[in-house]
């Protein structure tokens, strides 16, 4: 809740619906609950029946908008789990654009709206109010790992639908860069695929990058940043986090870090299979928030990207929270901490609805 | 000599199945060497071998059914109706990708046609894969309205169900008509100029399919009861009732559809050859009493792979023995040809129209 009890709107630039409808068949209309007892006994996909989100709880939590990815991978690797990886090019750019087709449907059944221009951004969240009722969803389309994307020609045409944000990898290695945990920086195309993002407008998303594809993308890319869901690695040590340095190169840049919501990201100590879910609570996102605020020395660089649906369930969620819904008992943890309100609403949304005024085109 | 063939599932393989389908055959059947699942590493179609069996034109379909099965089978299975339609729309992004990169031409209207079969030739070299954009089991369509958003992306061809029972009426393995849904969807297709492709329709819906639609109407992969028992083959009745409306029935080179009592999974591809779907085509074309009807409508790729198509048939560049085979049936030349190609040429020439919006152009992507 916010100042007086009021609630909240919350601006979450990280979730994958696209894909949890498409892979997960998931059906996002239908409540949390629901979703998981239609799961109960299935083994297929990581965090069967332990889902937290679906447009509902979305709804409740006063997520007023939200960066829904369009996503497909490939590796030579794909054999492992063909629903998974992509084999070609071709193929990841064909279950991305199946994402897209899931928001178009979202959109005509009323419960999405696009974000593509800053009036659109503005009317949006004026219509939306304190609650949003009867308001569809916002969502600005984005695209994590560029796999998808044939080449820089064709951006052109993920702009025509939308596109305001991409990152270059996932985990591993991607077909533009090296991502999480890959020892490469940028590769053959990269460089072109990010000179074609500046001048068309399309924001670069830092996160899962390798650390060499982090400094060559900065580098290369002289339009706007950010990270779309990430945490400290001085918290957490591991290749998925982010440096201090690069944090700072972030905010140098006016961009923002989304906060993952992921207990592998915020506990140097998680393990899945251990189950320390009751060892973590959100003030370890507070924790990660901190040391960001600390850092580039103000608030205004640190946001929420819950990444909720990234493959994962409630088993690796902080304690508190059991759906995305429970996004509104973050502002108590932080005022609990000692932020104030105008400090927890620039956390909640007014950082990422600022970087959007200066990202989105005027038309 | 061209082959016309009515029914693949191209982008469902490249999707689901991640089949590269430039990849030719025998590099796709060595990458999914050791993979668990039917038909793994024994597909017979890819571009290259479709460019081998000159076909010069085939019906590629957008694949995706609604069903309570979705926990067992999600390479086919949706929960609803808005994933379906989402899966449907990233198969026709496949073909549209492939068009715009030049490996596929989509056929939309009566002059792409034209123009396509003229530039192809005999032989095709270095021209595009023609197709028609079809739809087996309509799913995936959510109401009449979104009827002409779909045949302004080239659909022309279109299936109320698959197996079980769809949105819209009742498929292969079920017993019913069609579904309250189904009439007004079969007047919104009627309208704009789909073709309504009868297989899979449980034998109640088929007649009542038949009833409440006044369109051309076609079965796309099909064979014949009266040789190979079981509702998912037509009864005479029925491919009479297809071939007195003008339509025109594609053969299924399926095994479980040539040989009577093949179990799926059981059975071994030795028992049955190319030799029977002449068979079939030849029983199509006494019913209709000439060899205007009958037509290829192989459904290689659909779902299965050698080990339950004809023994003689490794790819479907294979396809190209037929006609020395039709022609030891005693069937001539002429007939042949329309086996081969021309009944679906002149079918299409018949149900398309000139009006369409402007096709894609080809990008650098």
């Amino acid at each position: 809740m916010g100042e007086g009890g009021r609630p909240m709107i919350v601006i979450d630039f990280h979730l994958d619906l696209g894909m949890n409808a498409l892979r997960w068949n998931r059906e996002l209309i239908r409540p949390v609950p629901d979703l998981r007892a239609a799961e109960a006994g299935l083994t297929d996909e990581i965090g069967r029946a332990a889902g937290t989100v679906a447009l509902p709880e979305l709804r409740r939590g006063n997520v007023a908008l939200l960066a829904a990815t369009a996503n497909g991978r490939t590796t030579p690797a794909w054999r492992e789990a063909p629903a998974r990886f992509a084999a070609s090019q071709e193929i990841a750019f064909a279950r991305a654009a199946a994402h897209l087709a899931y928001y178009r449907a979202l959109e005509l059944r009323g419960q999405f709206r696009p974000i593509r221009t800053r009036p659109e951004l503005d009317a949006h969240l004026t219509a939306w109010g304190a609650r949003g009722d009867g308001q569809p969803l916002g969502y600005l389309l984005a695209i994590e790992g560029s796999d998808p994307m044939l080449s820089p020609a064709q951006l052109e045409w993920w702009w025509n639908e939308g596109l305001r944000a991409a990152s270059l990898a996932h985990n591993g290695e991607g077909f533009y860069a090296g991502g999480t945990g890959a020892p490469s920086g940028l590769k053959a195309g990269a460089v072109a695929l990010l000179r074609a993002m500046e001048s068309r407008g399309v924001a670069l998303d830092l996160t899962h990058c390798s650390d060499r594809t982090f400094a060559e993308a900065l580098d290369h890319f002289h339009g706007p940043v950010f990270a779309s869901h990430s945490t400290c690695r001085a918290l957490v040590p591991g290749p998925r986090q982010l440096t201090d340095d690069q944090i700072r190169a972030i905010a140098a840049r006016d961009g923002v870090v989304g906060l993952a919501f992921d207990n592998s990201m915020l506990h140097p100590a998680w393990r899945r299979a251990a189950g320390l879910r009751a060892e973590v609570s959100m003030t370890a996102v507070v924790d990660h928030l901190d040391h960001i605020c600390q850092l580039v020395g103000d608030g205004d660089h640190a946001g929420i990207g819950s990444d909720l649906d990234g493959a994962f369930g409630v088993e690796q969620c902080p304690r508190e929270l059991d759906t995305i819904a429970d996004l509104q008992r973050f502002p108590e943890v932080m005022a609990a901490r000692g932020y104030g309100d105008a400090e927890i609403a620039r956390f909640m949304y007014g950082n990422w609805q600022q970087f959007l005024r200066r990202v989105l085109p005027a038309a | 000599m061209r082959v016309v063939d009515s029914h693949l599932d191209l982008a469902w393989n490249a999707v689901h199945w991640n089949r590269d389908l430039k990849r030719p055959v025998a590099e796709t059947r060595a990458l999914e060497r050791g993979m668990r699942g039917k038909a793994r590493g024994l597909g017979t179609v890819a571009l290259p071998e479709m460019r081998q069996g000159n076909v010069v034109l085939c019906f590629a379909t957008v694949l995706a059914r609604t069903s309570d099965r979705w926990r067992e089978d999600t390479m086919l299975d949706t929960i609803v109706r808005d994933i379906a339609y989402a899966r449907a729309q990233g198969q026709l992004a496949y073909y549209r990708l492939l068009e715009r990169q030049g490996a596929l031409r989509q056929i939309r209207t009566r002059r792409d046609l034209d123009a396509h079969l003229g530039a192809w030739g005999e032989r095709g070299d270095a021209q595009p894969l023609g197709f028609v954009l079809a739809m087996e089991g309509a799913d995936p369509i959510l109401g009449p309205d979104d009827v002409p958003e779909w045949w302004d992306d080239g659909l022309r061809a279109l299936s109320l169900a698959h197996y079980g029972v769809s949105a819209y009426a009742h498929g292969t393995g079920t017993q019913g008509g069609l579904l309250p849904a189904a009439r007004p969807l079969l007047r919104a297709l009627e309208q704009v100029g789909v073709t309504l492709d009868l297989t899979h329709l449980a034998d109640r819906a088929f007649w009542e399919a038949l009833d409440a639609f006044g369109g051309p109407i076609h079965a796309s992969h099909q064979n014949c009861r009266a040789l190979v028992s079981g509702q998912r083959q037509m009864t005479d009745d029925q491919l009479k009732a297809v071939i007195a409306r003008d339509g025109v029935i594609g053969v299924a080179f399926d095994s479980w559809m040539l040989y009577e009592g093949w179990v799926k999974g059981v059975t071994t591809p030795d028992v049955v050859g190319v030799a029977a779907v002449i068979d079939h085509i030849d029983r199509v074309c006494q019913l209709a009493g000439n060899a205007s009807h009958a037509a290829l409508g192989t459904d290689l790729d659909g779902g299965f792979g050698k080990e339950q198509t004809p023994y003689d048939l490794d790819t479907i560049a294979d396809l190209q023995h037929l006609p020395a085979m039709l022609a030891a049936r005693g069937y001539p030349p002429v007939d042949i040809a329309k086996i081969m190609h021309g009944n679906w040429i002149r079918f299409l020439q018949r149900v398309l129209t000139n009006a369409c919006p402007a096709p894609l152009q080809r990008e650098d992507w």
